[in-house]
């Protein structure tokens, strides 16, 4: 999928000059970092005889760790084992209008269509644990594991975008803050053993947990021209 | 390298989850409280409870309860806490656990004893042989108080001197039978026997003699016989193993003697016993009168191995009169008996008919007894099992021979009708590929059963939910002990044993915990029940919700004890082992 989707940008850059784009202007490809994806690849062209630019944005975010064991700085008489991952991957489709003259600042507003998004976090005990007379495996004592997925794979963006599209040199850093909005988002719950009967806990821990719909953008925008020229339209 | 990767993917981590924070007003802990964490309470599996009533007042609970497992699986038994000293709750009852890894069937089944003594009784050692962890057993095991007449068990006190010498004089004196159709025993102590303690010490004084005759047909009684009636291992006069053997007592007795508070366990010199037999006695080896010339065995129980051991084999003999009897010298106390050791079968297996589905809401166990299919005989000790259609029922290492099997509506002390008694059948006929089928039909539905589903939760103070799983017993107030109502699994369980606007008492006896309701009433209609804790202060109110059954009467009933608030005493009970975010904490920390 991440291939797959990598791959469509690269020809997207390649052919959006020659057809969606305005013959006079010129693409630009950025790489993204952030929380929104981890790599990201951007192509941005301004729509002709406007000072709007679209941008078009596949990002990748995988992040995960597992077994991590931590005591939480001793805080807690025995360790505790870790599981936690985020995936993220979407498309974006955004329109950036200039809020200054000079055109470093400006209003971002579109719309992400999110191929795969999930949070979740498993934790358990690290070793085992002795209860009374016996040593608990901590498959015995079992684990909790909470699961964040969203149901509805479009979500609307609004932010603000830092730094030019358009670099006076050859590379340029900008700054992209702002927030999708996910339409829905259930809480899943898998716990076993003593931990078990929590899994109905789920349908309350997705209505305390609505401001996980707000999934915000802190993304680190490198102006980087790759052919060491503009793209531009013949 | 390794701890740098993790700490940048925990940082990116929490810098999202920073990021998801600072776009919110939730804080993770008003979602911890405002969700609560469910915590179940069964640490370990509870596979067993053993409730011990006095065999001569049912209504009298045994007090200084000490119990030990004895046997092959006895590492693997703990308390409900896990705790290998285990203690009874309540005073009289025995909740045993394994630890949730720990998978049985019949090919591994889990084997111990327990051994139960308290000051004033005979010890009681019950073996217990489990293949099926769910398949939950109650079992009501009455102890004999020494000196005390029981039902099926009496008892002959005495006096012996024993000198520095021994005994002055052959010392002569008989049983007391608990019923006529028994000969009392003749014990003989020869002149100048001394008398030893377990420890080899010569004991001085005035002995106090008790001589219990049990009788060999009453099933109450024999739930006081050692082990089992049908036993895994047997060894012969020389200790050799005979493996699975049927126990099958003619006489069966209990001779303990004190010396200033000392136990008497040998002797310088054997004692004699000797049985008179008449001519209706039944030789349990043959099934017919016994007769001049019939060999039966003279078995002791080892108290420290938890195993029944041939001392001897005798024959029947006629005095000049040609009355018959056997005569053995016996040369320690213990548990012994006179019968016959028929050699026994891993298991039979039965396959049941009924009209009972498996997949059904309610659970229901009936009381089940094994007897020989010729003089009634009990040939195991009973247990619980549910009946439902194609069920495979084990029952393991009855002695070979035909048996019946019995099926009564109550317990096993309050048993009222028998529903259901199987033709005879052969005990090692039924195996794992050609089980003996037994068709018990309609006949376990006596009556319509009311159908009576609970949910029970309660929340404590800091919003943690706890559903129970633990057994609720209950008794007919006219019955002296308690039997199983139900298990409580999460917090949900299911009963047709009460009936309809009958009084009942109830009583949660468990980890710890003894709660007790006495003169409930099922109700009969929608209504609420206020329930008062004198223990914990506060009144809770119980949802009844009848459901009409398919004859438009109400037949279901929904008991809704859910949302209860908790005191914060009660919450300390159930959770003392725990932290309020649900993680075990060494109850050695204070906490």
């Amino acid at each position: 999928m991440r291939i797959a989707l990598l791959m469509l940008l690269l020809v997207l850059s390649a052919f959006l000059p020659l057809t969606a784009v305005a013959q006079h202007d010129e693409v630009q490809v950025f790489l993204r970092m952030g929380t929104d994806g981890l790599p990201g690849i951007e192509l941005a062209t301004q729509i002709p005889h406007s000072q709007t630019w679209l941008r078009i944005q596949g990002s990748f975010f995988d992040l995960s760790i597992n077994d991590f064991a931590t005591d939480f700085n001793g805080r807690l008489s025995f360790e505790l084992l870790l599981d936690g991952s985020a995936t993220l991957h979407h498309m974006a489709l955004w329109a950036d209008r200039p809020l200054n003259k000079k055109q470093w600042i400006r209003a971002c507003a579109g719309v992400g269509l999110f191929a795969q998004s999930e949070l979740s976090g498993k934790i358990q005990l690290a070793g085992t644990f002795r209860f009374n007379d016996i040593d608990f495996t901590p498959e015995e004592i079992g684990y909790w594991q909470g699961t964040v997925r969203y149901p509805i794979p479009f979500a609307p963006y609004a932010g603000i975008s830092l730094g030019k599209i358009r670099p006076e040199r050859r590379m340029g850093i900008g700054l992209d803050i702002g927030t999708y909005y996910r339409l829905n988002h259930r809480v899943l719950v898998d716990a076993t053993n003593l931990l078990r009967g929590n899994e109905e806990r789920a349908d309350r821990l997705t209505e305390l947990t609505k401001f996980l719909r707000w999934t915000p953008v802190l993304s680190l925008r490198m102006t980087y021209k790759f052919f060491n020229h503009q793209i531009t339209s013949s | 390298m390794k701890w740098l990767q993790h700490n940048v993917k925990i940082g990116m981590l929490l810098t999202m989850g920073f990021a998801l924070m600072w776009s919110s007003c939730s804080k993770i802990e008003d979602i911890a409280s405002e969700t609560g964490v469910v915590f179940d309470t069964d640490l370990l599996t509870n596979f067993a409870s053993l409730q011990y009533i006095d065999a001569t007042d049912p209504d009298v609970a045994p007090e200084g309860l000490k119990i030990e497992i004895l046997g092959k699986d006895k590492d693997q038994i703990y308390s409900v806490l896990g705790e290998k000293n285990i203690e009874a709750d309540g005073g009289n009852i025995v909740n045993l656990g394994v630890r949730k890894i720990v998978t049985v069937d019949e090919n591994d089944p889990l084997e111990f004893t327990i051994k139960v003594t308290a000051p004033g009784y005979l010890p009681s050692y019950r073996n217990v042989t489990i293949y099926n962890l769910e398949d939950f057993q109650f079992i009501t095991i009455p102890m004999v108080r020494e000196a005390s007449d029981a039902d099926g068990v009496a008892f002959k006190t005495a006096s012996v001197e024993f000198g520095a010498e021994g005994t002055a004089e052959t010392i002569q004196f008989k049983s007391r039978t608990p019923v006529s159709t028994l000969q009392p025993l003749e014990v003989t102590i020869p002149a100048q026997t001394a008398a030893f303690a377990a420890n080899g010490q010569k004991l001085q004084g005035e002995a106090v003699v008790h001589l219990g005759q049990f009788d060999p047909f009453n099933p109450m009684a024999m739930k006081a016989f050692p082990g089992e009636l049908a036993v895994a291992n047997f060894l012969n006069e020389e200790g050799f193993d005979l493996g699975p053997t049927g126990l099958r007592p003619l006489a069966f007795y209990a001779l303990d003697m004190y010396v200033n508070g000392q136990e008497v366990k040998t002797f310088s010199q054997p004692i004699t016993i000797r049985l008179p037999l008449d001519a209706q006695t039944i030789n349990p080896a043959t099934g017919k009168p016994v007769q001049v010339g019939d060999e039966l065995a003279v078995a002791s129980f080892d108290e420290e191995a938890a195993v029944w051991k041939q001392e001897q084999t005798v024959t029947v003999q006629a005095d000049n009169l040609g009355r018959m009897y056997v005569q053995f010298e016996q040369p320690h106390l213990s548990f012994w008996f006179i019968g016959a050791v028929p050699a026994g079968c891993n298991y039979t297996l039965l396959r049941i008919q009924s009209d009972i589905p498996k997949v059904a809401d309610i659970f229901r166990t009936f009381y089940t007894e094994l007897v020989d299919a010729t003089t009634d005989q009990p040939v195991a000790q009973g247990r619980y099992f549910r009946f439902y259609n194609f069920e495979r029922i084990f029952i393991f290492f009855p002695p070979a021979g035909n048996v019946k099997l019995r099926i009564w509506d109550g317990d096993e002390v309050c048993k009222d009708d028998m529903l259901y008694e199987s033709p005879a059948f052969n005990t090692c006929a039924g195996t794992f590929f050609n089980p003996t089928d037994i068709n018990v039909g309609t006949s376990l539905r006596k009556e319509e059963w009311t159908e009576i589903f609970v949910q029970v939760s309660g929340v404590c103070p800091n919003g943690l939910t706890v559903r129970p799983t633990l057994p609720v017993l209950f008794k007919d107030p006219a019955c002296p002990a308690y039997t199983l109502l139900g298990n409580l699994k999460s917090g949900t369980g299911w009963t047709t044993k009460l009936r309809q606007g009958q009084y009942y008492d109830f009583a949660i006896i468990y980890a710890g915990l003894d709660r007790r309701i006495s003169n409930l009433q099922v109700p009969t209609q929608d209504t609420v029940i206020n329930i008062v804790s004198p223990v914990y202060n506060f009144t809770e109110t119980i949802v009844v919700d009848w459901v009409p059954g398919s004859n438009g009467v109400g037949q279901k009933l929904h008991l809704n004890y859910q949302n209860i608030q908790m005191p914060q005493l009660a919450c300390d009970e159930y959770l003392m082992y725990f932290n309020p975010d649900g993680t075990p904490i060494n109850p050695g920390n204070g906490n």
